[in-house]
C-alpha cells in the first residue's frame, strides 16, 4: 500500500455528497427500462395459478396465431436444450431451478411459458390465451410440515423436504454451570426485500453474441451461469448492469426470466424486453426466509452468557435461492458478539410449497438475534439484572480485542461494547427503567455483522478494480461489481483520488459491464468498502510506483521525494518542479524512448484483485468465514396505544463499529435504510399464503412495508468505529448492520412497555391488542405471545 | 388493460345517452382511483369507459337550503380544502382531507367512493351517518335513495346499467355534532375499522338524536340501533359511553364480512375503542360549546 509523506487533507473520511444523486434524482439515471431499441419486442411470462401440480399441457396454438406474437415458448420446448440450474449460488448438488416448468411446477407464480409480442399488450393478450391443465398435487405450506415423514415431498433429489442441515457443537450447554435457562419457541416472518424497481431485463443478439442488460446484483457471476444455461460460449455473451433501482439481496441471483428473455432474442433475432410486474417480484422473486427456532440461553449467577442452544427450521421456499447458507451464516454469526463458551446449534433448511426466500439484507442474521436477543431480556428479568449490564458484561471492549469466540470467529476490533454504552446513555436508559410510565417502555439490543465473507458456496471472496490514467489526467476506474446504492462512483473516487492525488471530479467509474469491467464477485454481504477500496489501492499503489519512476526521471528526484496533489507530480521539498499527471500519461505512451529503462512502455493502467483472507467452513461448523465483523447496538423507546395496538417509536438511538469510514454521509444513509428492513420485519411485512400455497397479499396494497410516515425520526445514529486491521483500509461493512437489532430492541422495548413478550413476527396492532387482552383474562403481569401450543392445536 | 372505448361527453346528458347505448358493457370513470387500479392488471375490464369526472355540474357542490349538495364527481380534495362547513356536514371535510393520500384524494370522487362500494372506505359510513340521499338519473327517469337502499354489499350496489349517480344530497345538520374515528394500519391504507357519529343534543348535554354507523368491518357501513338506543335521552356520561362502547363490540358480531382482514376478536375491540373515542369527541365538543 502506498504511503503518503504529506499529511494534507483527505478525501476519505468526509461527507462528500453521492456523485450517484443527481441523476437519480433529476430522472437522468438509466434503469433497465429505460432502454430501447429498434425493433424491440416486449416479453411476458405465463406463471403457474397453482403452488403444486404435474403439469399435464400447456396449450399455446391460440396464442401463436393472435396479432403481433413473434414467439411463444413453453416448457417442453426447453427440455434437454437448456440446463436446470440453482446449484453456483446455492453450493448445493441441486439445480431446482428451470427456465421454464416442464414437468412440475413447485409454487406459484413459477415461470411456465413466455411470449414475445409487439406490445406488451399483445404480449399479454397472448398469455392470456394460453391454456395449462394440471394435475393438483397436495401442497405443503408450513416449514414444520414439510419436516414430517408424510409431508408431501416436493423434489426427489433432497432427503425429504430437507435441503440442507447444519450442526455447529462447542463444549456441552447442558453441563454449563447455568443460574437460570430460558428456552422459547420464535418464529420469523416472510418480508420481502421490496426494490423500487422491479427486475427486469433487455436482450439482443446479433447472430454471434448476446448481450443482456439486466438488474442483478451479480453481473459477472451472471455471465457465467447463463452460459451453462443456455449453452452459448461464455466468450459470446456480454452482461451489463445499468442503473439500479435497490435490490438489498433480491437481485442477488439468475433468475428464469433472465434466461427466458436471452433464448427469446436468439430465436427471434429481435431485442426482447421484459420488466417484472410489482405481483411477479412477490411471487416469483421471493423474500427472506422465515424460520421457526426453539432457542435456549444458559446464563451463570453472575450474569456470564454460558451456553446456547439453537434448533431452527428454515423455510427457504419451492426453490431455494442460497440453499442452507442463510441458515448457516446467519445461526453461526447470529451467535456474536458474545464468545459464548457452549453451544449446540441445529438448523434444517426446508422446501415449502411457497415462493422462493433467499438473501434480503442482513442474511440469515436478523432471524437469530430476533430469538437471542429476547432471550438475554428474558434471562436478565430471572436474575434480576439489568440487560444492559449482563450484555455489557459478556462483550469484550474493544481494549479485550482482538478475540477469538469458541465458534471460531475472529473478531479483529469491535467496539460493540461501547456501542452499547453509548445507546444506553444517549436513550436515558436508566432514568427510563426507574421512571416508569404506562404503556412506554425502552429497549435495546446489540448484533454484529459480516463483513465480506467465504460464503460455503463458493471458495473464492474476491473483487478487482482496474484503474487507468488518461491523456488528460483523469482516473477511470472500473470495476465489475455492481452499485446499487452503496455509492461506489463516489467512495471509489475519494480512495483514488487520495491514492494518486487527483480531485474527486477527475474521477470516473465504470461499474458492472462484463466487457469493460474485470472479474469481480457482485456486491451483496456487506463487501463494497472494504473490498473495492482494498482492490483500488492495490491498483493504484502499482500505477503510483509508475508514474514515480517516470516523474522522477523527467523532473532529476529521487520517486521517494515526489508528492502527487491536485493532478501534479512534484518534488515535495521543491514544489516548482512539477509536471501534471497528463503530462506523465502522455509519455508513458506517446514518448516511449524517455521512459526510464526499468519502465515499460504503455498506458497507465493497473488491475489489482482482493480476496478476502477469510476461511470456508470448517467440518464442524465453525470458523472465520467473514473478512472482519461490523457491530451495532440499538436502543428503543416506545409508546403503546391499547386501543388501537399501535405502537409508536417516541425514540430510536443506534451506534454502529463499521471501522473506518471512507463516507459517513453514505454510511448514515446505509444505517437508515437498514433500520428500516428491520423495521419492516417488526411493522407488518409479511408474506401471507394460504393452505394451498397463494399468495394473498402480493401487491404493494396489501403488503405492509413501513411508509415515510411509519419511519421514526434517526438522527441520532453514531459511529463509534475502530479500524479492523483485517481489512488494510480499515473498513467494516455498514449495508446491514443496522437491520438485525431492530426486531429484537422493539420486542423489548414493547416487552418493557405492556409485560407481553412477542415471539413471533411482524408485531401487527392487531396482536398487540389480543395479547393485552388475553394478558387481562389471565390475570398475570407477564405474557408470552402468541400461545404457540394452543395455535399448534387448532391447527 | 385491455383495450377500450372512452367516451368524453361534454354535459350530463350525454354521459346519460351513452349510458343507457351501452349499457352494461360501459362504466362511468370519475376519478379512476378504484377503477384504473382494476384495469390495469385486467382485473375488470369494460368495452366502454364513460368519463364522467370532469363534467362541471358533476363536480359542483353548495348548500341550497341548509342541505349540502355534492356532484358526485367531486373530488375528495375540494371537500378537504373547504372552509370549516356547518355542524355535522364538516364529517365530510375531516373524512375528505384524511384518507389515502393527496394524489389519491386529487382524483378520487365523492360519489366514485360510494359507487365502488369496498366496505373499507370511509365516505359511504359517514354518508350514511349523515342520513345522506343519492341521487341516480337516467335520459328519462331519476330517483333518490338512502345510502343504506343503495349499497347491497360487498362491491354490489342498487344502480341499474343506464344510471348515473349524479348528486349526493345531505340533509340540514346545523345543530347538529359529530364524530369520525377510524383505525388503520398505515396511514396510506384504508380502514380497519371505523365509527361515525352524527349526534343531535337538545340542551348541549342530552341526546336527542343520533346516527350511529360502524363502517369498514361489514360488507357495507351499519347503523347499530342498539347503540343508537342506548344513547338517545341520556347525557353522555362515563357509564354511557362504556355502555355504548360494549353494545357496540358486541352489535358488530353478525355483522363482520368473511372479506374481513382481521380476527373478529381485533375487529369488535376496534369497534369498542373508536365507539368511546368519539362519543369522548362528541362530549368533549358539547361540553366546550356549554362553556
Amino acid at each position: 500500500m502506498a504511503t503518503r509523506a504529506d499529511s494534507r487533507p483527505t478525501l476519505i473520511g468526509q461527507s462528500v455528497p453521492r456523485k450517484e444523486n443527481y441523476a437519480l434524482l433529476t430522472g437522468a439515471a438509466r434503469f433497465v427500462d429505460d432502454i430501447t431499441r429498434e425493433g424491440m419486442l416486449h416479453a411476458r411470462i405465463l406463471r403457474s395459478r397453482t403452488a403444486h401440480a404435474r403439469i399435464v399441457s400447456v396449450d399455446t396454438a391460440q396464442a401463436r396465431s393472435l396479432p403481433g406474437v413473434h414467439d411463444v415458448i413453453t416448457g417442453s420446448d426447453l427440455t434437454g436444450r437448456v440446463a436446470r440450474f440453482g446449484s453456483i449460488p446455492k453450493g448445493l448438488p441441486y439445480d431446482d431451478r428451470v427456465a421454464l416448468a416442464d414437468d412440475k411446477v413447485v409454487f406459484e407464480g413459477q415461470e411456465l411459458a413466455a411470449v414475445a409480442a409487439e406490445t406488451p399488450h399483445q404480449a399479454q393478450d397472448a398469455l392470456d390465451a394460453i391454456s395449462v391443465r394440471y394435475e393438483q398435487l397436495p401442497t405443503v405450506v408450513d416449514p414444520e410440515r414439510a419436516l414430517a415423514a408424510d409431508a408431501p415431498r416436493i423434489w426427489d433429489f433432497t432427503d425429504g423436504n430437507v435441503w440442507d442441515r447444519y450442526r455447529l457443537d462447542v463444549g456441552d450447554v447442558d453441563a454449563a454451570d447455568a443460574q437460570v435457562v430460558v428456552r422459547q419457541r420464535f418464529t420469523t416472518n416472510r418480508p420481502a426485500a421490496v426494490a423500487l424497481e422491479p427486475h427486469g431485463c433487455v436482450a439482443e443478439f446479433d447472430g454471434e453474441r448476446l448481450t443482456l442488460y439486466t438488474s442483478t446484483q451479480f453481473t459477472h457471476l451472471l455471465k457465467d451461469i447463463l452460459s451453462s444455461v443456455i449453452g452459448l460460449p461464455v466468450s459470446r455473451i456480454r452482461v451489463v448492469t445499468p442503473h439500479v433501482g435497490g435490490s438489498f439481496g433480491s437481485k442477488g441471483d439468475a433468475f428464469p426470466h433472465e434466461i427466458v428473455v436471452s433464448l427469446l432474442a436468439i430465436r427471434t433475432r429481435r431485442p426482447v424486453k421484459l420488466i417484472l410486474g410489482r405481483a411477479e417480484v412477490f411471487r416469483a422473486v421471493g423474500g427472506r426466509c422465515g424460520q421457526v427456532r426453539d432457542a435456549e440461553l444458559r446464563v451463570a449467577a453472575d450474569g456470564t452468557i454460558v451456553g446456547y442452544r439453537d434448533n431452527v427450521i428454515n423455510n427457504s421456499g419451492a426453490v431455494s435461492p442460497f440453499g442452507g447458507q442463510i441458515m448457516r451464516i446467519g445461526m453461526h454469526i447470529g451467535v456474536l458478539p458474545y464468545p459464548i463458551p457452549n453451544l449446540a446449534l441445529d438448523g434444517a433448511t426446508v422446501a415449502t410449497n411457497t415462493s422462493p426466500a433467499g438473501p434480503v439484507r442482513g442474511f440469515g442474521v436478523p432471524q437469530t438475534l430476533w430469538a437471542k436477543e429476547q432471550l438475554v431480556d428474558m434471562a436478565a428479568e430471572e436474575l434480576g439484572m439489568d440487560p444492559v449490564q449482563l450484555r455489557l458484561k459478556n462483550i469484550p471492549t474493544s481494549d479485550e480485542c482482538p478475540y477469538q469466540t469458541p465458534a471460531g470467529h475472529r473478531i479483529d476490533t469491535s467496539t460493540a461494547h461501547e456501542c452499547l454504552e453509548k445507546v444506553a446513555e444517549a436513550i436515558g436508559w436508566q432514568t427510563h427503567r426507574r421512571t416508569r410510565e404506562p404503556y412506554v417502555g425502552v429497549g435495546v439490543a446489540v448484533g454484529m455483522k459480516y463483513t465480506s465473507a467465504r460464503h460455503p458456496s463458493i471458495d473464492t471472496d474476491l473483487s478487482t478494480i482496474r484503474i487507468s490514467v488518461g491523456m488528460d489526467g483523469h482516473v477511470t476506474v472500473r470495476s465489475g461489481d455492481v452499485p446499487h446504492g452503496q455509492g461506489h462512483e463516489t467512495f471509489l473516487s475519494q480512495v483514488v483520488g487520495d491514492e494518486l492525488g487527483v480531485g474527486f471530479d477527475q474521477v470516473e467509474v465504470i461499474t458492472a459491464d462484463t466487457d469493460a469491467t474485470p472479474f469481480s464477485l457482485g456486491t451483496f454481504g456487506s463487501r463494497s468498502a472494504a473490498l473495492l477500496s482494498t482492490a483500488a489501492t492495490r491498483a493504484c499503489a502499482i500505477v503510483r510506483e509508475r508514474i514515480e519512476l517516470i516523474a522522477g526521471q523527467m523532473l532529476g528526484a529521487r520517486p521517494d521525494e515526489l508528492e502527487l496533489a491536485n493532478g501534479m507530480v512534484s518534488v515535495a521539498t521543491d514544489p516548482e518542479r512539477a509536471l501534471p499527471l497528463a503530462a506523465i500519461a502522455g509519455t508513458a505512451v506517446y514518448m516511449t524512448n524517455s521512459l526510464p529503462d526499468t519502465v515499460p512502455a504503455g498506458p497507465l493502467e493497473a488491475q489489482a484483485t482482493y480476496d478476502t483472507p477469510t476461511e470456508l467452513e470448517r467440518a464442524d461448523g465453525g470458523g472465520d468465514w467473514a473478512a472482519t465483523y461490523s457491530a451495532g447496538a440499538h436502543a428503543a423507546r416506545v409508546r403503546v396505544d391499547p386501543d388501537t395496538g399501535h405502537y409508536e417509536i417516541l425514540d430510536y438511538v443506534m451506534a454502529h463499529d463499521s471501522g473506518t469510514v471512507i463516507n459517513p454521509l453514505i454510511v448514515e444513509g446505509q444505517h437508515h435504510g437498514g433500520f428500516v428492513h428491520g423495521f419492516g420485519m417488526v411493522f407488518g411485512e409479511d408474506y401471507h399464503f394460504d393452505a394451498d400455497g397463494h399468495l394473498l397479499n402480493a401487491s404493494l396494497a396489501h403488503y405492509l412495508a413501513p411508509v415515510a410516515s411509519d419511519v421514526p425520526n434517526l438522527h441520532r445514529s453514531y459511529e463509534v468505529g475502530v479500524a479492523s486491521t483485517t481489512i488494510p483500509g480499515g473498513q467494516k461493512g455498514a449495508g446491514e448492520t443496522s437491520t438485525a437489532p431492530v426486531p429484537p430492541a422493539i420486542g423489548n422495548a414493547l416487552a418493557d412497555a405492556i409485560g407481553v413478550r412477542f415471539c413471533r413476527l411482524p408485531i401487527t396492532p392487531e396482536d398487540v391488542v389480543l395479547a393485552l387482552a388475553e394478558k387481562q383474562r389471565r390475570g398475570v403481569d407477564r405474557l408470552i405471545w402468541p400461545d404457540f401450543a394452543e395455535e399448534r392445536t387448532q391447527r | 388493460m385491455k383495450p377500450f372505448t372512452f367516451l368524453s361527453p361534454e354535459r350530463t346528458d350525454d354521459a346519460c345517452v351513452a349510458l343507457a347505448e351501452y349499457g352494461p358493457d360501459a362504466t362511468p370513470l370519475a376519478g379512476g382511483q378504484t377503477l384504473l387500479l382494476n384495469l390495469k392488471p385486467r382485473i375488470s375490464s369494460h368495452r366502454v369507459l364513460i368519463h364522467i369526472g370532469r363534467l362541471p355540474a358533476l363536480r359542483e357542490w353548495r348548500h341550497v337550503d341548509g342541505s349540502l349538495q355534492l356532484g358526485a364527481a367531486t373530488p375528495y380534495s375540494a371537500i378537504e380544502d373547504a372552509s370549516e362547513l356547518p355542524g355535522g356536514h364538516d364529517m365530510l371535510r375531516e373524512v375528505a382531507g384524511n384518507l389515502a393520500d393527496r394524489a389519491v384524494r386529487n382524483l378520487g370522487t365523492v360519489g366514485g367512493a360510494v359507487n365502488a362500494a369496498l366496505p373499507a372506505f370511509d365516505f359511504p359510513a359517514a354518508l350514511l351517518a349523515l342520513d345522506a340521499r343519492l341521487v341516480l338519473r337516467t335520459v328519462d327517469r331519476h330517483r333518490e335513495m338512502s345510502v343504506h337502499e343503495f349499497l347491497r354489499g360487498e362491491e354490489t350496489t342498487a344502480r341499474e346499467p343506464d344510471e348515473l349517480m349524479e348528486t349526493i344530497v345531505v340533509p340540514p345538520r346545523d345543530d347538529w355534532r359529530w364524530a369520525f374515528e377510524k383505525a388503520r394500519h398505515r396511514i396510506v391504507d384504508s380502514a380497519t375499522a371505523s365509527v361515525a357519529v352524527a349526534a343531535r343534543l337538545n340542551d348541549a348535554t342530552t341526546l336527542d338524536e343520533v346516527r350511529f354507523v360502524v363502517g369498514a368491518v361489514s360488507n357495507r357501513p351499519w347503523r347499530l340501533d342498539a347503540v343508537e338506543s342506548a344513547l338517545i335521552g341520556r347525557q353522555l356520561d362515563t357509564p354511557t359511553i362504556d355502555a355504548a362502547a360494549t353494545l357496540a363490540g358486541d352489535g358488530v358480531t353478525d355483522l363482520l364480512r368473511p372479506s374481513l382482514s382481521c380476527s373478529p376478536a381485533y375487529a369488535q375491540h376496534l369497534v369498542s375503542a373508536l365507539t368511546r373515542r368519539a362519543l369522548k369527541r362528541i362530549n368533549h365538543d358539547s361540553e366546550r360549546e356549554a362553556r
